[in-house]
Formats: C-alpha cells, structure tokens, sequence
C-alpha cells in the first residue's frame, strides 16, 4: 500500500469516527461491562455539565444529639507537586466517581426499593467514605446525606438522606 | 526501533507514577477503608467459582499491596528487559487495579495505559520483525487521535462549549480550591479558552500529516494536558498520553515518506 492510500484510508477513517460519534451514547448495564468498563472508554471527557452531588455527613456520641452538617470531601491545596504525584487528588477524584454511580444507582430506584439501594456497592462504599471520616473525627453515630445541583450554585435540592449508622 | 524505545521508557514512568499513588493510597484498600473486599465482592459475584475465587484472594488486602509493589519493580524491569512477561504481568495487574477501584482512578488513563501496554507486549513478542513493532506504533498512533478527536467532537456539538460556559462551570467543579479567577471572572477568556480547546481536540489528527506538524501537536498538546493537571488534578492523563506521543512521531514520519 503506498502512502497516497495509508493517507486516504486515514481521511475515511476519521471521516467515519465523526458520522459516528454523532449517534447518541448507548448505557449498557450488563454486569460485565461494569466489572470490566476500562476496556471500554467513551473518550466523550468533560462533555457536558451534569448534575453535581455533594456528600455530608454529622455526627456525634449519641443518636438523638448528632452535630451539624459539614461536607465530607474538602477541596485541596494546589501545588506544582501534585503535577507529578498526585496521590491524595487522585483520590478526591475517585471519591467524587464513586458519588456519581451512587447517583446513577440511585436514579434507577423508586422510594419502594430503599432497602435495595442500602445493598448496592455504591451506597455502601459512600457509607465507608462517611465512616472513615468519622472515625477520624471521633464520633460513634453518624449520618449522611447526598445533595444534588449545578456547579458553582447553592445546593437546591436532597437526593438521598441516610438513617443513622453506629460503627 | 526508537519509537518503541521512547515509548517503552514512557509507559515505564507512567506506570511507576501511578503505582506509587496507589501505594500512597492503599489503605482505603483495607477492610476499614473504603473499598472494602467484603463490599466489592459483590460485583464479581455473578462469575463462576473459579474466578470468583481469584478476584477474592488477589483483591484481598496484602495479596493486593503486594501486586502493587511487583507492578512497581516490574515497571521499573521493563526498561532494561522489556519482555513479554512482564507486559502481561502490568496488562493484567492494570486490570486488576480498575476493578479494585471500579474504575476509579482516572478511568481514561487507565484505558490508554491498557492500549500502550498491549501494544508493548504485542511487539515484546515478535522482536524480530519490523513490522509488528510498526503495526503496534500505528495502533497507538491512532487510539491516540481517536480519544482527543472524539473527545473534541462530543464537547464541539454542545452550545455550553461553544459559548464558554461548560469549561467555566467544570473549573468550578474541580477538587482544587479556589479555582483560577481568571477563567472564572472574565467570560471572553473562557470562551477562548474553550475555543482553543475544541480546535486543538478536533484538529489533532493533523498530527499526522508530517513530522514538523506532529511535534508542533505534540508541544501544545503537552502543555494542555499540564494546565489540566494544575487545574483539574489529571496529572495520570499527562504522563499516559505523552507515552503515546513517540507512535505518533513515527507514523507522522511514515506518512511524510
């Protein structure tokens, strides 16, 4: 093949990436494309603002006197070190994917099934989240709320208020 | 073949860098952290028995600390002895690690680790011919178009993007505080900014065109992807993509003649 061709077959291909990436996105919730979704990237980054949740969470030594809500990840520090090793943002950023599945999971429940979204890995991974933050806190009884909204605005609206949890 | 070598030096860092930040971060691996093994279990729990058991002894605590550190010391083994071993071990071990984390660890480095790697382990096991090492370059010359071509194509048909206001809002979102007042304050530069994204992402096939053009790509690429580190924390997305960048230069120069 000469070059002339290779530099024609790549035209058509990028000609054809873009008539297809105008098709609308598909959701697959097979259990193994969730268990293996690194091997399928959408490569769609940032593409459009989305719903953005906040945790909170209180706590306290008793049930009936828990203290005031307060956010459970706090934004970090910029630092020109963090452009090589970044281990700490990194994982702000993983704890802000795990409340986006939390979201998602909890969009595809009614009010009838609560006892089901206590089951789903998301809700309880965000329940360790909370839970680690209390223990460094020093509190027993602790609860948790997720709040949804746009970026940048005051939190309108409550997605998910949880019951209160001893560890 | 020096883009393979370039390539093989690169992966190598990149995997160093993000093994270690997981290192740093093992203990939400524990079973008081985080992710814990008892609550993960039960996405794998529809597989047979076999891999169930597996998943459940390798994603356990230590087992998995001391995956991480292998993967570390074979990185670091690549660069004098890049062996087809030793790229299955860091496929298979990168696997492992997103589901560990469900995929949360910058999921789309993750991917372009998974293509370099492949890529690596293809060429590692046909050393002898020529032309495997330039099939694997092509591969990732191309996935590696194809995820900013994509990525500018998806953001370019969205009005928030066109006008300024998608970026300025994702600025706010980010985990860093406060975020930089200059794109925040003044509309006309986020619009600007946001342009030059958009012509950057949809524009960088053109990287292939010729060698000065792809090392031009190449430069303002490199420069992106560190404002996105310092702005939005994605500092794996620098070192995975730069990894890439040596297949790119090679095919560029294949196609210039």
């Amino acid at each position: 093949m000469s070059l002339t061709h290779v530099g024609l077959a790549l035209t058509v291909y990028f000609a054809v990436v873009f008539a297809l990436s105008a098709l609308p996105t598909i959701e697959v919730r097979s259990r193994w494309v969730q268990l293996l979704r690194i091997a399928l990237p959408s490569w769609r980054f940032f593409e459009a603002l989305g719903d953005v949740p906040v945790l909170r969470y209180r706590s306290g030594h008793d049930e009936a006197s828990l203290g005031e809500w307060q956010p459970a990840l706090q934004p970090l520090p910029r630092s020109l070190r963090r452009l090589v090793l970044n281990a700490d943002g990194n994982l702000a950023l993983a704890c802000e994917s795990l409340l986006q599945q939390l979201l998602a999971d909890l969009s595809e429940l009614d009010e009838s099934q609560a006892n089901a979204l206590e089951e789903a890995v998301s809700y309880r991974l965000t329940r360790n989240l909370v839970e680690t933050r209390v223990r460094s806190d020093g509190g027993r009884y602790y609860q948790f709320k997720l709040e949804v909204g746009a970026a940048g605005e005051a939190m309108a609206q409550e997605a998910l208020v949880s019951p209160v949890y001893a560890w | 073949m020096n883009a393979l070598r370039g390539m093989q030096y690169l992966v190598a860092l990149s995997l160093v860098v993000q093994t270690l930040e997981l290192l740093q971060v093992r203990r939400t691996a524990a079973d008081d952290g985080i992710w814990r093994l008892s609550d993960l279990k039960r996405d794998w729990s529809f597989l047979p028995s076999l891999p169930r058991a597996l998943l459940d002894y390798t994603l356990a605590y230590r087992p998995f600390v001391a995956l991480l550190v292998l993967r570390l010391l074979a990185a670091l083994t690549t660069v004098v002895w890049p062996s087809p071993v030793l790229y299955g071990f860091l496929l298979i071990s990168t696997l492992l690690i997103s589901i560990r984390w469900r995929g949360s660890f910058n999921g789309g480095s993750d991917f372009m680790t998974l293509v370099l790697l492949s890529a690596l382990l293809m060429a590692s096991v046909f050393p002898a011919r020529p032309s495997v090492a330039d099939g694997c370059l092509w591969y990732v010359a191309i996935i590696t178009c194809n995820s900013y071509f994509i990525a500018g194509l998806a953001k370019v048909r969205r009005k928030s993007w066109r006008d300024g206001t998608a970026l300025r809002g994702f600025v706010r979102q980010a985990v860093y505080q406060p975020p930089p007042s200059l794109l925040l304050l003044q509309p006309t530069l986020a619009v600007l900014a946001s342009l030059s994204v958009l012509l950057l992402e949809c524009g960088f096939p053109a990287a292939l065109v010729g060698p000065r053009v792809c090392l031009a790509v190449i430069a303002t690429m490199f420069s992106f992807h560190l404002g996105n580190a310092w702005v939005f924390g994605l500092n794996r997305f620098v070192f995975a993509w730069v990894a890439a960048y040596p297949a790119l230069y090679h095919c560029s120069t294949r196609l210039a003649g």
